[in-house]
């Protein structure tokens, strides 16, 4: 022990010698002419100044919070997303022609050219099923499936006329969630948080929350693509555990994981300092958070402790895996400052193959069940005051025919309806987004949009903008090019926007 | 040792200009002595180092083309023509020492050259640095469109106040076609053989005549061109241009509407305000004020956010800020006071699920541009909140689940900006006989959503 306190000793002293005042003289001399050398080449420079006042520090701590570039209008959100693609000719797009047309043959111009996913031959047309009326003072069309929505019709702002160049499920809800049809492009939510970061130390900044099952395109709609992999999003259920593998072990008091994870921890860091490679950021601060979860996702995934009167609300069910179990845990994590919450609801592909799918059966279920905790929701939200910085999304992945399905010539024993990209409807509600209006129309039949027809990256550009986000300047450099959610495409949709 | 390289190549912008005074000092001495070689030494010594510095200069272009990335069709001819100036320099040089005999004439016309390929590679040479756009960028858009210089589109902005005395013309019309349109449409391009620089070229039309129909306004060329389909080959402008807004479609229809006139103003025209709310300058703090202030401390921030707050400002080049106690639970009447060094810049502030009572009034008081307020699951009972009275920006208060006693909303009703106060309440629900005024039910919002059991919430299908 002493001899290396010599030591010690002995290098303070040699730096000392080392470091003399003559030394110090010729640094400077060099040193200054270095720095006013540097301040002539940066006139070299033509970057514009940049404005920003405060430092935000994200070399340790990737989830660090970031300001927006611009002012958001909200701070979180929250995507309702229908996989299967929800019929919006008994929901939302009034048809009185298309029932006119019920059971005649479609007419050939409508098919020519078409690709449908299952659709061969003639199918006959399909009327609406559902029955129509005009509600709120907005005088919005609604369908009687969805009864308790009138209550809040005059919050939302729909979008009748929504394409897409996608038929296929998987393909469909990677556009709509990245982007690009194909794998490999970072959800809206990875966008979001690597952007904004997460204001909750304790809560990830991006959680999903599925009923019923996972969306046909796999985990990757909530992956985060070429982003670091931070920023995915984190899967919560709502029966049994809420996030795998939180517990601590049997045997293993907290503390004790406490100190084990610090060491390895230190030992990444160590990594970090030699490679740089930001996953080895990113692995440090799972282990991080998850510590910090254990405690934190517990009590907000926990329902048991609300109300009586909330719970009743929305409907929920505790212990079960439901809609309306993940619609309260949105407002409670939209509460504790998660960024996005992304909820997928599985059964919504009405082809009329069975009863569950079937466009007068199965759906008017499915609609039943996101009917009272959607509309709790947006009303809960707002008496709370967390209306106005919440944005609400609703939608699928696409629409459905205005045809009955038919496979192979003969006509499915249910009615049913194929899959149809070229119109269909989603609403927004929440801050920035102007109360009761409509977007876009669809022709007599609800098969293409005559006027205000909006795309994909249209809407993804909105949600940026409402965030506080140019679409077009939030970009990722990946492999020699700077990548964006909305690829080359894209435009606000204003009309829709307060 | 890669750094070395990579500085070598950084002293490139201050090399290329020793070659330029050398080249450019013994030129001008071969002008000015004539015939006779008076300054001959001086001339050699300054094409020796001019020489020299070109060499050098090329060396380390060369090498900062390498390093930093340069695509080879952007620098390329920078390089030549430094090339040739070295070449050029180096005749002269052997010229003026006798060993490459050219007469008088023939060496000042060598001079020229020299000149000239120095101003040239110079000129390319700042164009990397500066930007091509470095020299027009001064010029008014009039001179780049007739110089066919691309330039940025400048927003039409309009004074709220003043606009209505302004001509349509000027201040939409022209802007509009500035923007949109003069990029194809100017005297350099003219395609279709229509120029949109300003009015006479308008009205004079293009190749299809005249752009306006004085018996149908509506079936005016110009607006068939813009409203055809995106998708139609002849739309304009085209897909892959910048659109026409909505506004901006419409307002070009009312002028046509009346006649295209260039000096009618805005206020003749009775054009309705909501045509022109996208030009008018956004505030762009939204409800927060709208104040210049010098940006808080750095070190203030870091020490702050070492206790817990969390702090971000409104948005990224805003000095405004916004507090949050979400990772500071045990935030209290007494942590309040750290806050206070930066009390301007506070605009918003939430203190939800904190231990805070009504005494943190006296602190909150004192944050002049407060403007969103929320104390939300907490123990505030609103005994003081009249302090908050003399916040002058205070415009949302968040009361849910506190617990506020309903006879402490009329001290609310004098707050000055307040626009709206959210006291919800799951324990307790105010008793509906509470007489707010009028005006300000709207502010004071207490309800308490139910959604009631209808008969089909059970039925399954």
């Amino acid at each position: 022990m002493e001899r290396i306190e010599k030591l010690l000793r002995e290098q303070r002293l040699k730096n000392a010698q080392l470091n003399t005042r003559r030394h110090f003289l010729k640094e400077c001399a060099l040193g200054i002419g270095g720095l006013a050398l540097g301040s002539f080449l940066a006139s070299c420079d033509n970057k514009s100044i940049n404005k920003q006042h405060y430092l935000s520090d994200r070399s340790l701590n990737p989830m660090a919070p970031l300001p927006a570039p611009y002012l958001p209008k909200v701070k979180s959100v929250i995507y309702l997303h229908m996989v299967g693609a929800p019929s919006q000719l008994e929901m939302f797009d009034y048809k009185p022609e298309l029932a006119k047309l019920h059971n005649q043959p479609c007419p050939s111009s409508l098919l020519d050219g078409k690709k449908f996913a299952f659709i061969r031959g003639v199918p006959n047309m399909l009327g609406p099923q559902a029955k129509f009326a005009r509600a709120g003072e907005s005088g919005n069309w609604i369908s009687d499936y969805l009864p308790h929505f009138k209550k809040v019709i005059d919050e939302v702002a729909f979008l009748k006329a929504v394409h897409t160049d996608q038929f296929n499920h998987g393909p469909a809800q990677l556009l709509m969630q990245t982007g690009s049809s194909r794998f490999g492009r970072p959800s809206i939510g990875s966008w979001v948080t690597y952007g904004l970061g997460s204001e909750n130390q304790n809560l990830p900044g991006f959680v999903v929350l599925t009923s019923g099952g996972t969306p046909d395109a796999g985990k990757s709609v909530w992956g985060s693509g070429f982003l670091p992999s931070i920023y995915q999003g984190v899967q919560c259920r709502s029966k049994g555990d809420p996030v795998l593998y939180l517990k601590d072990p049997d045997g293993v008091p907290r503390h004790l994981k406490k100190k084990v994870l610090e060491s390895i921890n230190a030992i990444n860091y160590k990594e970090f300092l030699e490679f740089k490679d930001p996953e080895v950021l990113t692995r440090i601060n799972q282990y991080e958070m998850a510590y910090r979860m254990q405690t934190a996702v517990p009590e907000v995934m926990n329902i048991n402790n609300e109300p009586e009167a909330i719970k009743e609300m929305y409907g929920v069910e505790p212990g079960k895996e439901s809609f309306a179990n993940n619609c309260l845990l949105a407002r409670k994590m939209v509460e504790e400052g998660v960024r996005f919450v992304q909820l997928y609801d599985w059964g919504w592909d009405s082809h009329g193959t069975n009863h569950s799918t079937a466009v007068d059966l199965g759906l008017k279920n499915k609609c039943r069940e996101i009917d009272r905790p959607i509309t709790a929701l947006l009303l809960d939200l707002k008496q709370r005051g967390l209306l106005d910085e919440t944005l609400i999304v609703w939608g699928g992945e696409f629409g459905r025919t205005p045809m009955q399905e038919t496979r192979e010539g003969r006509t499915h024993k249910y009615k049913g309806r194929d899959h149809h990209g070229d119109a269909f409807t989603m609403w927004l509600a929440g801050g920035g987004i102007k109360k009761g209006a409509v977007h876009g129309a669809t022709d007599e039949i609800g098969y293409s949009g005559v006027e205000g027809r909006v795309s994909v990256y249209d809407i993804q550009a909105t949600i940026l903008h409402l965030l506080g986000f140019n679409h077009e300047e939030f970009t990722y450099n990946f492999q020699g090019r700077p990548f964006r959610l909305t690829d080359v495409e894209g435009q606000l949709i204003n009309e829709i926007l307060a | 040792m890669d750094f070395i390289i990579d500085i070598v190549g950084r002293f490139h912008p201050l090399v290329v200009h020793l070659p330029i005074g050398f080249l450019f000092l013994g030129a001008l001495m071969i002008f000015y002595s004539g015939n006779e070689d008076k300054y001959l030494p001086i001339m050699r010594f300054s094409f020796f180092w001019g020489a020299i510095s070109t060499l050098l200069a090329l060396i380390t272009g060369f090498v900062q083309y390498n390093q930093e990335g340069y695509a080879w069709e952007d620098i390329q001819n920078h390089l030549i023509f430094g090339i040739i100036v070295l070449i050029i320099a180096v005749t002269i040089y052997l010229n003026l020492k006798r060993i490459f005999f050219v007469g008088f004439k023939s060496r000042k016309i060598l001079v020229y050259f020299l000149i000239l390929s120095l101003i040239i590679t110079g000129h390319l040479g700042g164009n990397l640095t500066h930007g091509k756009d470095h020299l027009t960028a001064p010029l008014p858009d009039n001179f780049k469109a007739i110089l066919g210089v691309d330039y940025p589109i400048k927003k039409i902005e309009l004074d709220r106040v003043t606009y209505r005395s302004q001509s349509l013309y000027q201040a939409i019309v022209q802007p509009v076609f500035n923007a949109k349109c003069i990029s194809c449409h100017s005297p350099k391009k003219k395609k279709g053989e229509l120029v949109l620089i300003d009015y006479p070229s308008i009205m004079n039309g293009g190749e299809g005549g005249s752009l306006f129909s004085k018996a149908d306004p509506e079936q005016s060329l110009l607006l068939k061109r813009i409203h055809l389909p995106l998708e139609d080959e002849k739309h304009m402008p085209p897909k892959a241009k910048v659109q026409l807004t909505k506004s901006e479609n419409v307002l070009l229809s009312r002028w046509i509407a009346h006649g295209a006139p260039k000096e009618a103003s805005i206020e003749a025209l009775k054009i309705e305000e909501e045509l022109f709310a996208s030009f008018f300058e956004k505030n762009p703090t939204g409800i927060y004020p709208d104040i210049s202030i010098a940006p808080a401390e750095n070190e203030v921030l870091k020490a702050l956010k070492k206790k817990g707050f969390f702090i971000s400002p409104i948005y990224k080049t805003s000095p405004l800020l916004k507090i949050s106690c979400i990772n500071y639970h045990d935030f209290n009447d007494l942590s309040a006071q750290s806050l206070l060094p930066i009390k301007e810049h506070i605009v918003s502030l939430d203190l939800g699920k904190t231990k805070v009572t009504d005494s943190v009034f006296r602190v909150i008081q004192k944050l002049p541009n407060l403007t969103v307020l929320k104390l939300d699951n907490t123990k505030i009972n609103g005994s003081q909140i009249e302090l908050l009275s003399q916040l002058k920006n205070l415009k949302e208060i968040n009361l849910v689940n506190t617990d506020f006693e309903i006879h402490n909303l009329t001290k609310m009703y004098n707050f000055p900006t307040i626009k709206k106060v959210n006291l919800f309440n799951l324990k307790k629900q105010f008793n509906s006989n509470l007489k707010i005024p009028d005006s300000l039910k709207s502010v004071f919002l207490l309800q308490y959503y139910e959604l009631e059991k209808l008969d089909t919430d059970s039925v399954v299908y």
